[in-house]
């Protein structure tokens, strides 16, 4: 990953790497799931974000933990971007964890 | 702003974003004052259902249709209460306040029958009661001041130099 600015998650017990979602799609994103549209249009609009955000092979794992019902979709989905854009907000990589 | 009636008037309203007209219904005061708390997507949870389908899809395919949004929303906001959209935001929190809206609501008025035109008046018309000319022009005043960042947009209608030192001294009470 080089430079590659991350952000370190946990979610329920197990921790992802996040890369960096950029402002303007988070902006379109909260615009989104906040002016109450359509609950499916959202969700794929938020799961694509995140997907390229975790890359694919942590989003896979995350999405089995869905579908094997460890995860709830809130948590999986609004939940991840929550934490992200808060890690995001401070602008605090993983690497400033100790990790 | 579209008219002087526009604060009577109950018909929808339409905004443009991404160049795409998308119809709003009339709501009562009420749905705007709760609206409020989203202010740069207030059209959109305005909207009907078919209205939030095509503003969702505007924002997630276009990138300036969130700014849009944003212009559109404060734009309707002004249009629909008569006056500077920040007016009727501030006039819409303040009837929110227990003893404005206690005395709003004791008086007959009721946010969900009344067009947030008509809802604004009556607060203003709340707020000002019983002030002489000085505590009127403060609270107009108050009113008119625009937030950081929009003062560009301050248009306090007189174009006299004279007649606003005259408006100042009036306010100051130097006159």
């Amino acid at each position: 990953m080089g430079d590659e600015k991350y952000y370190t998650i946990q979610i329920k017990g197990t921790a992802y790497r996040f890369r960096p979602i950029p402002g303007d799609d988070v902006t379109k994103l909260l615009v989104v799931l906040n002016m109450g549209a359509s609950a499916t249009k959202s969700i794929k609009a938020l799961t694509k974000a995140l997907a390229i955000s975790a890359g694919p092979e942590q989003w896979d794992a995350i999405t089995d933990r869905l579908i094997n019902d460890e995860l709830t979709l809130t948590e999986a989905t609004v939940g991840i971007l929550e934490k992200l854009v808060k890690r995001q907000s401070k602008d605090a990589p993983a690497d400033a964890d100790g990790e | 702003m579209a008219s002087d009636f526009a604060a009577l008037l109950r018909d929808p309203v339409t905004i443009t974003v991404s160049g795409v007209r998308v119809r709003i219904p009339y709501r009562p005061a009420a749905e705007w004052a709760r609206a409020l708390t989203h202010l740069e997507m207030l059209a959109a949870l305005l909207a009907d259902e078919r209205g939030k389908e095509t503003l969702t899809d505007l924002v997630l395919e276009y990138p300036q249709a969130v700014d849009e949004l944003r212009a559109e929303s404060l734009r309707i906001l002004g249009e629909a209460g008569g006056r500077a959209w920040w007016e009727v935001g501030r006039l819409l929190a303040t009837s929110a306040g227990t003893e404005i809206l206690g005395r709003l609501v004791l008086s007959g008025a009721d946010p969900w029958t009344r067009s947030v035109g008509e809802w604004c008046a009556a607060t203003y018309a709340l707020c000002v009661k019983g002030q002489d000319e000085k505590g009127r022009l403060r609270f107009d005043f108050s009113l008119s001041i625009p937030p950081a960042g929009y003062e560009d947009e301050w248009d306090d209608g007189i174009d006299d130099p004279a007649a606003t030192m005259a408006a100042v001294a009036a306010l100051t009470g130097k006159r």
